[in-house]
C-alpha cells in the first residue's frame, strides 16, 4: 500500500476512535479563561483563608510555593531597589526570594498570606497578619486581558499604568509579550507600590532572566551515538530521542535507579521564554547555582526545570523529588556547555517540492550581499541563475512558489539576498555541501538569506 | 461515524444561508468535524476540545461579523488552531501522554504510521490532516489554515519525506 494510502487510513481510524459529545450550544459567551481565573481563585481564596486562619495559629513561617516535592535550596536574589521611605517603612520582605513573584521588600511586619496558582494565572497577597486590611495583592495576567482605558501613566515607569488611590490603587506593569502583573493594593502610597513592585525578580531583575549569546546548536543533527554519549554517560541511563507531536525534540531519560523515566525537551529559545514561565510555571523560582539562568517549579507531581542554552530553550520534566530534577538538570547544563557539537554541520535539509529539489537551511547569521536571476529546473533542481540556493528557512514559500511558476509556463526574475561560493572564483569542490552535490551537482551554492 | 461527505453535506447546508446564517445553526453543523480535526492535529482530545470552546466563543462574540465571512469554519478553525499554540507557549504543560506513543495495543490498523503521524510537529501534521483525510485540495487547506498555497505545499512534502524516513524510507 503506498504511503499516502497508509496515513489516510490511519487517520480514518484514528478519526473512528474520536469520541464526541455533542456540546449545547452556548447561548451566551463562557468566561474566557482569563476571567475564570479570578473567579477559580477568589472561590479558592475563601478556602484558602479558612484554612490558613487555622495554619496560622499553628505555624508562623512564610508560606512555601506550591511546587510538588520541596525544591532545594537555591541562592537569594538580592533586592534590585533601595528601601525606599514612604508612609510604610519597606524591609526585606523574608520570603523565598528566588520566587519570581515575589517581592523582596515590603512594608515592615508584612507577610505573604495568600497564594493562588492557577496556570496561567496566579495570585498572591502580602498584608500584616497580625493587624488591619491593608495589603497588596499581585495577579499575573494574560496580557491580553483587558484593562481599563482610564488608567494613567505611572510617573517614571514606560508602560506601567495605574488608576485609583491610597485607599485602593491599582498598578499594571507589562512583564513579557504574554504576561502582565497588576498590583492591587489598599493603604500604600504609589511611590511603595513601585518599590515593591520593582523588588519582584520577574521586573526589578529581569535581566538576569535573559540568557547571554552563545553558538547555537542543531539538536536534530546530533546522531544517537553523540547525543547518548552528550546525555548520558553512565551506563544506568538510556536516552531516546523523540518528538512530541508538538514543537521540539524530546528525550526520554530512564534511569535504572528510578522508577520514572525524565523528558528532556530542547526547543528554538527566544530570550524572554524564561520570563514567559511567570503564570504558566507554579511556584516559579530562579536558581542561581546554574551558570545560566534557570527556573524550577512544578505542581502536583510534576517538577520541571527550564533554562536557556545554546539558542535552545531545555526543560527537563520528572515526577522524581525535585532536588534530584535539579541536579540533574545542572549536570545537563554542564554536559551541554563542555561538549564541542554544534550539530551545525549538515544543517541544510533537502526535499522536493512538486518533484523539484529544494535545500533549506536556518542559520544563526549570513551574509548581505545579493544574488538575481532568472529561476529554472535544471536536471530536476532548482537553480537561480544556475546557482543552487539554499533558501532560509523563512523562505521556502516562496520556492514553492517560484516552483509553481516554472511550472506553469513563467521564467521568475529573482533577488535573494546572502552569500555564495562558486568553483569559478576559487571555491574548493568539498565545500559545495555533500547534500547539495548528492542530489543536484553544481558548481555554485548561495546560501540565503532570510 | 459520520463520515467527510455527510459533515461536508451539513457545512454546505449552513453556507447557503447566506449572512441570515444563525450561531446556533453553524455550530450544530461545524463543531463535530472541526473537534474531529483539532483532536487529528493535536493529538490532545481535552486540549482540542478548550481551543474549539475558546474559538467558538470567539465566535459568538463577533457573530454579525464572522457571519459574513464565506467560510466561518476555517476562521474558527485557524482560531483554535493559534490559541493552541499559544496557550502550549503559556503553560509549557509537557504532558506525559504525549510520550506515549500509539502502539498495536491500541487497535489501530497501522500502528507503525500512527506511531510516525504522532511524532510530526502540529503544522505538518495539520497539512497533513487537511490534505490526505479531509482530501481538502493546496487551495481550500491554504485558505482554511491562513497559509500560503505554497506553504501547504512544502510542509506537505516535507511531513512526506519525514514519514518516509521514519518508516524505514518508503515512499
Amino acid at each position: 500500500m503506498r504511503l499516502e494510502d497508509r496515513i489516510r487510513s490511519t487517520l480514518e481510524a484514528e478519526a473512528e476512535r474520536v469520541e464526541h459529545a455533542p456540546q449545547p450550544v452556548p447561548a451566551a459567551p463562557p468566561l474566557l479563561r482569563w476571567q475564570q481565573g479570578p473567579l477559580l481563585a477568589l472561590g479558592v481564596f475563601f478556602a484558602v483563608v479558612a484554612v490558613g486562619s487555622v495554619l496560622f495559629l499553628l505555624r508562623s513561617t512564610p508560606v512555601s510555593p506550591p511546587v510538588a516535592a520541596t525544591p532545594p535550596p537555591v541562592e537569594t536574589v538580592p533586592p534590585t531597589t533601595a528601601v525606599s521611605p514612604g508612609a510604610e517603612t519597606l524591609a526585606a520582605a523574608g520570603l523565598d526570594s528566588a520566587v519570581l513573584y515575589y517581592p523582596t521588600i515590603l512594608p515592615a511586619g508584612w507577610a505573604l498570606c495568600e497564594e493562588v496558582i492557577n496556570p496561567p494565572v496566579a495570585r498572591v497577597s502580602f498584608c500584616d497578619p497580625g493587624a488591619g486590611e491593608n495589603r497588596i495583592t499581585l495577579d499575573v495576567l494574560d496580557a491580553s486581558s483587558p484593562s481599563s482605558s482610564d488608567d494613567e501613566p505611572v510617573p517614571g515607569a514606560i508602560g506601567w499604568t495605574m488608576s485609583g488611590d491610597r485607599d485602593e490603587l491599582t498598578v499594571h506593569v507589562p512583564v513579557a509579550v504574554s504576561w502582565r502583573l497588576r498590583a492591587h493594593s489598599s493603604g500604600l502610597d504609589l511611590d511603595n507600590v513601585v518599590a515593591i513592585l520593582k523588588s519582584v525578580p520577574a521586573i526589578g531583575n529581569r535581566g538576569s532572566l535573559i540568557p547571554t549569546y552563545e553558538t547555537p546548536m542543531v539538536v536534530e543533527n546530533f546522531s544517537e551515538t553523540q547525543l547518548r554519549e552528550l546525555f548520558a554517560p553512565e551506563e544506568s541511563v538510556q536516552v531516546t530521542r523523540q518528538q512530541d507531536g508538538s514543537f521540539q525534540s524530546v528525550f526520554v531519560i530512564a534511569r535504572s535507579d528510578q522508577p520514572d523515566r525524565m523528558s528532556l525537551h530542547a526547543g528554538r529559545a527566544t530570550n524572554t521564554d524564561l520570563i514567559d514561565l511567570l503564570g504558566g510555571l507554579p511556584g516559579s523560582q530562579l536558581v542561581t547555582a546554574a551558570e545560566r539562568p534557570m527556573v524550577i517549579g512544578g505542581s502536583g507531581e510534576t517538577v520541571q526545570a527550564f533554562w536557556i542554552q545554546r539558542g535552545l530553550l531545555w526543560s527537563l520534566t520528572t515526577r522524581v523529588d525535585a532536588e534530584l530534577a535539579q541536579s540533574t538538570a545542572l549536570a545537563l547544563e554542564q554536559a551541554i556547555a563542555a561538549t564541542d557539537l554544534t550539530g551545525t554541520a549538515n544543517g541544510i535539509e533537502a526535499f522536493q517540492i512538486d518533484g523539484v529539489w529544494v535545500f533549506q537551511h536556518n542559520p544563526e547569521g549570513w551574509d548581505d550581499a545579493l544574488h538575481s536571476g532568472t529561476a529554472d529546473v535544471v536536471n530536476g533542481c532548482l537553480v537561480v541563475d544556475g546557482t543552487i540556493v539554499i533558501w532560509h528557512i523563512d523562505r521556502i514559500d516562496e520556492a514553492a512558489d517560484v516552483i509553481a511558476a516554472i511550472n506553469a509556463g513563467g521564467a521568475p526574475q529573482l533577488l535573494i539576498g546572502g552569500g555564495g561560493i562558486s568553483l569559478n572564483e576559487g571555491a574548493t569542490p568539498d565545500q559545495i555541501p555533500a547534500i547539495i552535490a548528492d542530489q543536484c551537482p553544481t558548481s555554485a551554492v548561495w546560501f540565503g538569506a532570510p | 461515524m459520520m463520515d467527510n461527505a455527510y459533515l461536508d453535506s451539513q457545512a454546505d447546508r449552513v453556507e447557503v444561508t447566506g449572512n441570515g446564517r444563525s450561531f446556533d445553526a453553524f455550530y450544530r453543523a461545524h463543531h463535530e468535524r472541526l473537534f474531529r480535526i483539532l483532536v487529528l492535529s493535536l493529538r490532545n482530545p481535552s486540549l482540542a476540545g478548550e481551543a474549539l470552546d475558546e474559538a467558538m466563543t470567539r465566535a459568538l462574540e463577533r457573530w454579525d461579523r464572522i457571519a459574513s465571512y464565506d467560510r466561518p469554519d476555517y476562521w474558527v478553525l485557524r482560531v483554535a488552531l493559534n490559541w493552541s499554540t499559544s496557550w502550549w507557549r503559556k503553560t509549557r504543560r509537557e504532558a506525559y501522554e504525549l510520550l506515549v506513543e500509539p502502539s498495536a495495543e491500541d487497535g489501530l490498523p497501522d500502528p507503525e504510521v500512527a506511531a510516525a503521524l504522532a511524532r510530526l510537529p502540529v503544522k505538518f501534521r495539520v497539512v497533513v490532516v487537511a490534505r490526505l483525510y479531509l482530501d481538502w485540495s493546496t487551495a481550500v487547506t491554504a485558505d482554511a489554515l491562513g497559509i500560503p498555497a505554497g506553504t501547504v505545499k512544502s510542509r506537505l512534502s516535507r511531513a512526506l519525506r519525514r514519514l518516509a524516513n521514519d518508516l524505514g524510507g518508503e515512499q
